[in-house]
Order: C-alpha cells, then structure tokens, then sequence
C-alpha cells in the first residue's frame, strides 16, 4: 500500500516539476526591438574634432566603451594596465563634456582585486567592459573577467553603478555556457527592446569562435540567448537596429578559410532568428568594427578598410542597407608603411603629427613615449588602430573611441548638424 | 550559498572516498572537517577557489554527494545499481550530443532552450514519466528537485540545463560507467571461470581449472 503511494506521489512530484520550471512566458514571445537613432539627424559633416579620453596614465589602454548619460555628458570605460592581461589591469573611465568640449582625468574605477573580494571567486585579469544606462538612472558595465587561460576562458560578470559609474558594486556572474561557464566576451555596444530588456551582443572564442545575443531583463537574468553564426567564423557581432523586427549583424572575420572581409548576419523577427553568416562587401583586416544606425537603411560603420593590417580607420556610410558603401572619412591611413619595419625617427616624425591633430592634449611627451614603446621594436615601427566603439547621442553628436597605437584612447566627435527646416519637430 | 555548500558536498565526498581506509568515527571527523573548511568565505574557504576555476555545480551533482558521504558514512547505497546504470549511460549520451551542440558546432543551440522554454519542460517531463514507469524514483526525485531549485533561482545560472547537468558530472557518469564495465567483466570471468571448474572430490570446494591446472 505505501509502496503504490510513494509510486503515485513520485508521479505527482513529476507534474509538479513540469510547472514549476515551464516558463510564465515562452522565451521566444515577438521580441521586438527599440530602434535608437535620432531623427532628423541623419546627415553628418566632415567637421571632425580629435581628442585623447585617456590621459597616458599606464602603458597600455585598449577596448573602449562609453555611454551617453542624461545630462548629455560621455563617460567612457576601457582596460588600463601594464600590458593585455597584466595582474594590473583595471577598468578605467573619465567624462566627456560637449559643452567645455574637454574630457576629465581618467580614473581606475574597477580593479580585479575589488571584484574577486566582492564575487567571492578569483579573478586573474579584467578585460572589454560595455556599459548600458537604464532609464532609472541606474548604470550597467558588463565586464570580462578571466580566473584562468586566456581570454578563451572568460567570463562575464555585471556591475551596478548608482552614481552613473564613478563607482561599482558588483551585482552577478552571468552564466552563459554550459561547459564551466567560460569562453564568453562582450565588445560592441547593447540594443534595447521594446519591453525594457537589454540584448547584449556576445562571442565565444573556445572550440567555436561565433556571435551571439543574449536577451537580459532588468535583474541581469539572462531570459533569451540567440547564436549569430556557428563554427569558428566570426565574433565581435556589432547589431544595428533598423525596425523594430529588423537589425543587421556586422562581425569580425575570425575564418581561415575566407579571411579579409567582415560577416553579415541579418534578422526579421526582433532576433529570433539569424540569416547564416554571408561575406559581405567590406574588406577588413579580421579586426573588430563599430557602427550606428542614423536611420533605416543608413548606416555608419567605422573599421579598419584594408584587408591586411590595422593600420588605417575609415568612416563608411550606406543609404541602402549595406548594399553600397561610400568611404566618408578617413581617420588614419598608413598603408604605405605597413612592413611594420618603419623607422623609428620617421614613425615618431608621424605620431607627433598625430598628436599635434589632436585637440587640448596636455600629454603629448607621455604618449609619445607610450607609442615607442608599444609600437617600435628593434625590427623597426608599425601603426595599430583599432576597436572603434560608436554612439550617437540624443543630441544628434557622434562620438567614436578607438585604440591609438595601444596607447591612448582617442576620441573622434562629430557634433550634429542643424536639421533643415522641415526635418524639424 | 548554494554553489559552495554543493561545492562542500562534492570536496566531502572525494575527501571521504579517498579515507575509506579509516574507522568510522574517523571518517565523519574528515567530512566535518572538509565541510568546514570548504564553506569558510573566499579566499578562505576552499569552495570559493574551486568554484572560481570549475564553475557551479549541478542541483544533480549536489544531490548525488549527498548519497556518496550517506554511502561512506552509513555503509547503505540508497541508489539501485542498475538505475544509476541507466542514468549514468542516459547523462553520457546526451552530453555527447549537447555540449558539441551547445559549444557552436551548429545553429543550433540546445542550450538556450534552457533559459525558459515549453519544449524542453516537455521532453524533461516525457523522461520523468519514462523513468517513473521504469520505476527509476530517484532520477525522478532528482529531476523534480532540479526543477524546483531552478524556480527558485538557487544558483547562478538562469539555465535550466544548469540544474539538471555540468561536465564534472558527466566525467563521473563516465567514469563510472567505466568502472561499473569492468566490474562486470572482472565478475562474468570469475563466474566462467567458476561454471568451468573441475570438479573435487570428497565434497571439497570446486577448483577453477587454471587453478588446478596450475596445480
């Protein structure tokens, strides 16, 4: 008799177990997403101004990141240290006002030591950060952090900021993968959804290199997880929104078999689903890329426009969804040295160009010094440019942070056009 | 808290099956003393750095070491060998078709289902319904309390494949499995061996052939 009980309560234990973990909502409910251009802001100038966001403060800054706050201020986040995934790595930040037109000293606002403390786990270097600001006023920063390897066996953590990211709490550890939750990083910037949730593009880099989104609510619960690709193709997924069931996809090349060009992946359901990865009509070196959409249809994309190195930075525009690009700006082109054996007085002849373009810098002998050191061997001198990060603000300003010569974070700020008469309102 | 006290069941049942040569007063002085000092906070505690390396552990793998220190504590297994058999077998097939899946190999990504998905509390319930018939209770009590623990969010992960199994399990599964196989054979060989023996005489206990072949 209590033998047929047990037997039937296990049964019954069994229905319970199938409602409690069968979702209120499935995962896959129409998502839409919220398109975040600007309207009537669409069409951009040449009237570009350079500055430095980083102050040269450590050898190697690297994987900028920024966010608009409400007051219309720029604060930006990158990694600082000695050298990529030194023990000394922190996050950095500093403040962009378009009104003085002058960005802040920058300050370590996360060090791995703080976060292992408040994570309870061990944390061995720090890595890409992307911040997302809330409506609340709340700050978000998705931040890599590697407890062992490479930066194969990252992962990532969030951190919440109620000071608009002068200081971090650290909130979870998102679980991402089911193999020892490792192998996922975060570069390019979030979208949004219509409903208030975040999709936070990602990418995986062990035994598969392929993008991915993850959808996350306002607790950081990871609700929906989407794959951009498969194998080991492509990462650094950069989502440009065009409609609310429309985006476009742009990643790096990571393919052996077909290198030199960026991938395109699009979507036509909020990313339920991804078109498989499809070589596109941009050359690229195998180097992340950034980009905003102005509009439907019209896009910016800023990337290294050569197939080799990274040693140039153009500006790119479509009107028609990537069919067409023209070439709009061009922020570095150094092909013509790329041996990579430059000689070191001819480089430096050329950096202290490039500084000397570069508005309000007060840091000019530090960063020379950084870029001999970060870029000159005993071969001779070569140019880096690289991970552009682009937002464009409420205002219609396009800001783009990149890495200059690993040693400096340098800012290129587009301020909005007028809008003609009848584009207004 | 829930991650490192799994984490302490798991160090307190390697530290046990690694004493079994101890008396048992001894051996639950050893499993105190590993829960101790696993759950002591990070940098402290062993938990913490384990984790910090391994990731989580499974709502399942918590479980079953629980059943491993109650083994090494009590003497009494309170899982049939044979379901854990099935189980064992059931773990390691699936995670040769989930983790590929899941790691990139294809679009698809069985692994995202587990964010919250009708189909896959579906099957999971087909499977408890298939075990309850088979009279496999314990892969249906470990199936409900995956479940629940993921309701309530008791670990990191928002997964529910994150409950139910992780690598470390499935490398124990196979393990065992391994072990279970040669066990097996050691004991068919014997028991051959035993059907071959020639037979004494005087009433004497059979001797097996190669034995008194030997002889």
């Amino acid at each position: 008799m209590a033998r047929k009980a047990f037997h039937w309560a296990v049964a019954a234990l069994l229905v319970v177990g199938y409602f409690v973990a069968v979702p209120a909502s499935d995962r896959n409910h129409n998502p839409a997403f919220q398109p975040d251009y600007v309207p009537a802001h669409d069409a951009i100038g040449d009237q570009w101004q350079m500055r430095f966001a980083s102050d040269g403060s450590t050898a190697l800054v690297h994987a900028a990141s920024m966010v608009e706050l409400p007051d219309g201020r720029i604060r930006a986040f990158w990694f600082a240290g000695s050298r990529e995934g030194a023990p000394d790595v922190d996050i950095h930040s500093a403040l962009f006002d378009p009104a003085s037109g002058q960005w802040s000293e920058e300050a370590s606002v996360l060090s791995r030591e703080q976060l292992s403390r408040q994570w309870g786990r061990y944390v061995r270097k720090l890595g890409n950060a992307v911040p997302v600001l809330d409506a609340d006023g709340r700050m978000r920063l998705f931040v890599v952090a590697v407890s062992f390897g490479g930066w194969a066996a990252s992962r990532l953590v969030v951190l919440e900021s109620d000071d608009l990211g002068r200081s971090w709490d650290f909130d979870e550890a998102l679980t991402t993968s089911p193999f020892m939750n490792i192998s996922t990083l975060v570069k390019t910037p979030p979208i949004r959804y219509a409903d208030g949730t975040v999709g936070l593009p990602v990418y995986h880099e062990m035994v598969g290199k392929f993008g991915e989104l993850l959808r996350l609510d306002k607790h950081n619960h990871i609700i929906d997880k989407e794959r951009i690709g498969h194998g080991r193709k492509a990462i650094q997924p950069l989502i440009l929104v065009d409609s609310p069931r429309r985006a476009t996809a742009y990643l790096r090349n990571e393919s052996e078999d077909h290198p030199g060009m960026i991938y395109r992946s699009d979507t036509r359901n909020g990313g339920e689903d991804w078109t498989p990865l499809a070589g596109g009509n941009l050359v690229n070196p195998s180097a992340a890329v950034g980009g905003v959409a102005l509009a439907p249809d019209h896009w910016l994309l800023v990337a290294n426009c050569n197939s080799k190195e990274r040693d140039d930075l153009c500006l790119k525009e479509t009107l028609d969804s990537g069919a067409t690009w023209t070439t709009r700006y061009s922020f570095h082109d150094r092909h013509r040295w790329r041996a990579g054996n430059v000689d070191e007085r001819l480089f430096m002849t050329m950096i202290k160009q490039e500084l000397e373009q570069t508005r309000g810098d007060q840091h000019t002998a530090v960063f020379q010094r950084r870029v001999e050191h970060n870029k000159c061997h005993p071969a001779g001198c070569e140019f880096q440019y690289d991970y552009p990060y682009v937002i464009q603000a409420r205002n219609g300003d396009i800001h783009i942070l990149y890495t200059w010569n690993k040693s400096a974070i340098r800012h290129a700020w587009l301020p909005a056009t007028a809008p003609e008469e009848g584009e207004r309102g | 808290m829930i991650s490192e006290l799994i984490c302490a069941l798991v160090l307190t049942a390697m530290a046990l099956r690694i004493t079994t040569w101890l008396a048992a007063p001894w051996r639950a002085l050893v499993a105190g003393v590993t829960l101790l000092v696993s759950l002591l906070p990070f940098p402290w505690g062993l938990s913490g750095w384990v984790l910090s390396y391994l990731s989580d552990f499974s709502i399942t793998t918590g479980l079953l070491a629980l059943v491993a220190i109650q083994h090494r504590l009590t003497g009494h297994y309170s899982l049939p060998v044979r379901e854990l058999r099935a189980a064992c077998l059931t773990l390691v097939v699936l995670a040769l078709w989930f983790y590929p899946m899941s790691l990139g190999s294809s679009y698809a990504d069985p692994y995202a289902l587990g964010f919250g998905d009708t189909l896959l509390s579906g099957i999971l319930l087909l499977v408890g319904l298939f075990a309850w018939l088979s009279r496999a209770y314990a892969s249906c009590l470990l199936l409900v309390a995956a479940q629940v623990a993921f309701r309530f969010n008791l670990l990191q992960s928002d997964n529910l494949w994150d409950y139910l199994i992780d690598p470390w399990l499935v490398s124990w599964a196979s393990g065992w499995l391994i072990r279970d196989r040669l066990l097996r054979v050691r004991e068919n060989r014997a028991e051959r061996l035993a059907g071959q023996a020639v037979p004494a005489v005087n009433g004497a206990k059979p001797v097996p052939v190669a034995t008194a072949s030997e002889g």
